[in-house]
Formats: C-alpha cells, structure tokens, sequence
C-alpha cells in the first residue's frame, strides 16, 4: 500500500462484506467506513442528541419549582427533577467508552435484540451528547437578558415572536462556542468505537497497522490530519459565524 | 442478572477491587506526569525565542486534536515496531503500563495548557509591569505573580480536567497489560472473558466510576473554590 492508497483506506474505510449488513436497517448507515463513518455517527448523534437536549431542557423548565405552587405539587416537580437529574450525573459520571460497553452489550443480553453498531453508536453518543447539550441549552437561554424578553412584550410581539426573533437568536449566539466544543468531542470520542470493533477511522487505522506494521509514523500522521482537519474547519466557520453575527449586530444597534 | 454470580462472588470482587485501586494510580500517575510535561510546555509557549514557542504551540495542536484511542494505538502497534527498527532488538516487555501513563499524561498536559494559557492571560499586565518595575527579575515574575494567579483562577478548569483525564483511564482496555495492572473495565472485562457475561460487571464498574466521579468532583470542587476565594474570586 502506498500513502494515497492508505489515505482512501482509512477515509472510506475497508469495504463490509455482504454478509455483515443486517436486512432489517437502513443499508445507506451499514455501508460506510473509516472517516466516512466517524463523520456519519457524529452528525447523527449531535441531530438525534439536540432533540433528546431539548426533550431534556423542556422538561426541567417545564417542573420548575416556583414559591407559589401547592405544596403537593412542588414536591411531586422537586421528585421528577431529581429523576432526571440522577439521569444526567450518571450519564456524565460515567466514562464514554464504558458508555459504549453498556449501549453495545446490554440490549442483547437484556432484551435479546441483536442492532447494528451504526445504530448503537448512535444510541450512545446520542445520549452523551443529548445530556451535554441539555446544560448547553439551559445556560444559553438563562444568560437572555430578562429585560429584552419584557421589552418585546411592551412592543406587543407576541410569544411566539418573542421567543422567534429575540430569545432564541440571543442564546444560539451565546451557546455558539460551547456548541462547536461539544461537536468536536462527539467527533473526537467516536474514537472510543475501535473498542466494539466498529469499523470507523480509529479501527481502521489499527488494521492497517496490523496488516502493515512498517507504516506506523504515516499512518498516525495521517489519522492525526483526519481528525484535525474537520475539527479546525469547525472551528474556523463557528469564528467566521461569530464575527459577521457581531458585525451584523453593530450595524443593526 | 446476577449480582452476586459475576460480581460479588469469591476471585471477581478481588479482580474489582483491584481495579479500582489501579484506576486511581493510573489517574494519579498521569495527572502528575500532565503536570510536569504541562509546566514544561508551558514554559515553552511563553518563551520570548520564537522556536520554543512554536513548538509548544505544536505540541498543543497535536495532542488536543490526537484523540486518545490511535495515540494508544500507535503506543501499542507502532511503537514496539519503531524501536524494532531503530534497535535491531524487540522492545522489553512490562513497559506498556508507562506508556500507557504517558499517553494519557501527553493528552491531559495539551488540555492543562490551554487551560492555564487562559488563566495568565486574564491577569493584568500591569501587575507585570509593576513587579518589574519594583524590580524584580522575570523569573521571579512568574513564580510569584503569574503562575500562583493562574493556578487559583483556573482551579476549577483543572478540577474537572482531572476528573476527564480518570474518565480518560478507561481506554486502558486497549492496551495489552498484564492482569494485575487492568484497571475496572480493563478487571470488567477480564470477568466477562471468563463467565461470558458483559452485563454485571460493566453495570458495577459504571455504578463505580459514577460515584468516583461524583465524590472526586465534590472534593475537588472544595478544593478549587478554596483556593478561589484566596485570590479574592467567587
């Protein structure tokens, strides 16, 4: 293998043998490998993980405890949030690549279904990323200056205009850089995938490296350009966004 | 399930334990080995000659953007081949331990970096300025002034740093150690190698690691809002 053959290896990964795709699912999902998977697993997880962070989100905001509620329901609201905060401190407590053990060996063990890894790679940074995204979501839309959500009410909007054009654009502007972290660490630890035999770019890379040991410093090089391409292009966008969004602002002000 | 078959029953608690202990050596011993090889590179980046600092800066770059799994990878695979190379002799074996230690210790310092970089940049130049004003040397700038600054203002950063580099110990089940040196999912899985059983262990060293997780984060957390509180934050 020489360097451009290595490259293509580990950015479409090894091709699946026909036997390994499960008829029941999606083919588009079990085909892909290497980068190609790594980069499938993290959009698919970050889209499923901002519903599941909404889904979170609403639901703390929705068992809000506030001083005026009868006492019976402020404790039933005080139980259902310590629920969903147990939840999340074990979701975050634990190591992602147990996370991974436990998505990949307990439905079968449990429920006696057997899912392709694709679907639960996804189910677990899913999860992960759903439990982080919650925090996200919560401390963008707390640091909403109060003031301007009563000032568009002065100005008659309505609450879903309020919530439209003032609430929501403010605190996606605010969760922007927290945002793009935790893409990039949902990107970086689908890495943990290699330990289930996933075929994505960190597993690929070490079959590489066994069929072809000689090559280790190219291989690493290249895995190294793998992840960090996509991550500093990220990155570079999210400042691109945040500098025309602030110029967009002064103008406006 | 059954608790008391695959867990609590006569070698895999022993196994467990075991783990356990070797999860806080092995957190420990990377934690400050990141702080030597932080320090270092720190002092690196703030280097007034300029190949220091790129090198620092490159050192960053590689083991933020390098995950974790093919450093170990390459710790595990390609290094034994490289000294092959190099030597001409294998590569003594019962080393992979240190390595592994190093691998996580190489990841941890790159994010210590970042962190504490952070930290001297929101101090003042003036409080430089004044020092050097009184007189004192740039050395002494930066043990007395800056450094001591930085560490409490970004105490809590490091806090959780360190509870991420624990977390982190866990992709020890990808290096080929001897059984004595696993720590709890590499223990987790030496049981489920024997019983055929994944699901008991992993629950209890998941049950394990939330609660270390959790205690270690409160103590640290005390910790970092102490040392807050002396440099007049939070």
């Amino acid at each position: 293998m020489d360097a451009g053959d290595i490259f293509a290896t580990l950015v479409l990964g090894y091709p699946q043998p026909r036997e390994m795709i499960d008829p029941r699912f999606p083919e588009l999902l079990q085909r892909p490998g290497g980068l190609v998977l790594t980069l499938l697993v993290t959009v698919g997880s970050l889209a499923i993980g901002a519903v599941i962070g909404a889904l979170l989100a609403l639901y703390l905001r929705a068992t809000t405890v506030r001083a005026d509620l009868p006492p019976v329901e402020r404790a039933l609201r005080r139980g259902l949030r310590a629920l969903a905060a147990a939840v999340m401190e074990v979701v975050r407590g634990i190591p992602i690549m147990l996370l991974v053990l436990l998505v990949f060996h307990l439905p079968y063990r449990l429920l006696e279904i057997r899912v392709p890894g694709v679907i639960l790679a996804m189910a677990a940074f899913s999860l992960y990323a759903g439990v982080y995204l919650c925090e996200i979501l919560r401390s963008g839309f707390r640091s909403v200056d109060p003031a301007l959500l009563q000032a568009g009410q002065v100005l008659g909007l309505r609450r879903t205009q309020i919530f439209l054009r003032i609430e929501l654009p403010i605190a996606l502007r605010n969760m922007r850089p927290d945002l793009v972290n935790l893409a990039i660490t949902v990107f970086k630890d689908t890495s943990t995938l290699a330990v289930v035999a996933l075929a994505e770019l960190s597993y690929t890379a070490r079959l590489i490296l066994i069929s072809d040991p000689a090559r280790y410093g190219l291989v690493l090089f290249l895995v190294l350009l793998c992840y960090w391409v996509p991550a500093s292009a990220l990155t570079a966008v999210a400042r691109r966004a945040e500098q025309r969004t602030s110029a967009l602002i002064s103008h406006r002000l | 399930v059954d608790f008391g078959r695959y867990v609590f029953s006569d070698p895999y608690l022993a196994w467990l334990c075991r783990g356990v202990a070797m999860t806080l050596l092995i957190s420990l011993a990377s934690a400050c080995g990141a702080a030597v090889i932080g320090a270092a590179v720190l002092r690196c980046q703030l280097s007034p000659r300029r190949p220091l600092r790129a090198l620092g800066a490159a050192f960053v770059m590689v083991f933020r953007n390098l995950p974790l799994v093919p450093l170990l990878l390459f710790v595990t695979f390609g290094l034994p081949g490289m000294w092959r190379e190099l030597t001409g002799s294998a590569l003594p074996r019962g080393l992979e331990l240190y390595l592994l230690v190093l691998a996580l210790a190489l990841n941890t310092a790159a994010y210590v970096v970042e962190i504490v970089r952070a930290g001297i940049t929101s101090i003042e130049p003036e409080q430089v300025e004044a020092a050097r004003v009184l007189g004192l040397p740039p050395r002494a700038v930066r043990r007395r002034i800056i450094y001591p600054q930085a560490l409490r203002i970004t105490a809590p950063a490091l806090a959780s740093r360190f509870i991420h580099n624990m977390k982190n110990s866990t992709l020890a089940l990808i290096v080929p150690l001897p059984v004595g040196a696993m720590e709890l999912v590499g223990q987790a899985g030496r049981i489920a190698g024997e019983t055929f059983s994944w699901a008991e262990p992993l629950i209890a060293a998941a049950c394990v690691h939330v609660v270390l997780a959790l205690a270690l984060g409160r103590l640290l957390n005390r910790w970092a809002s102490r040392e807050q509180k002396r440099i007049g934050l939070a």
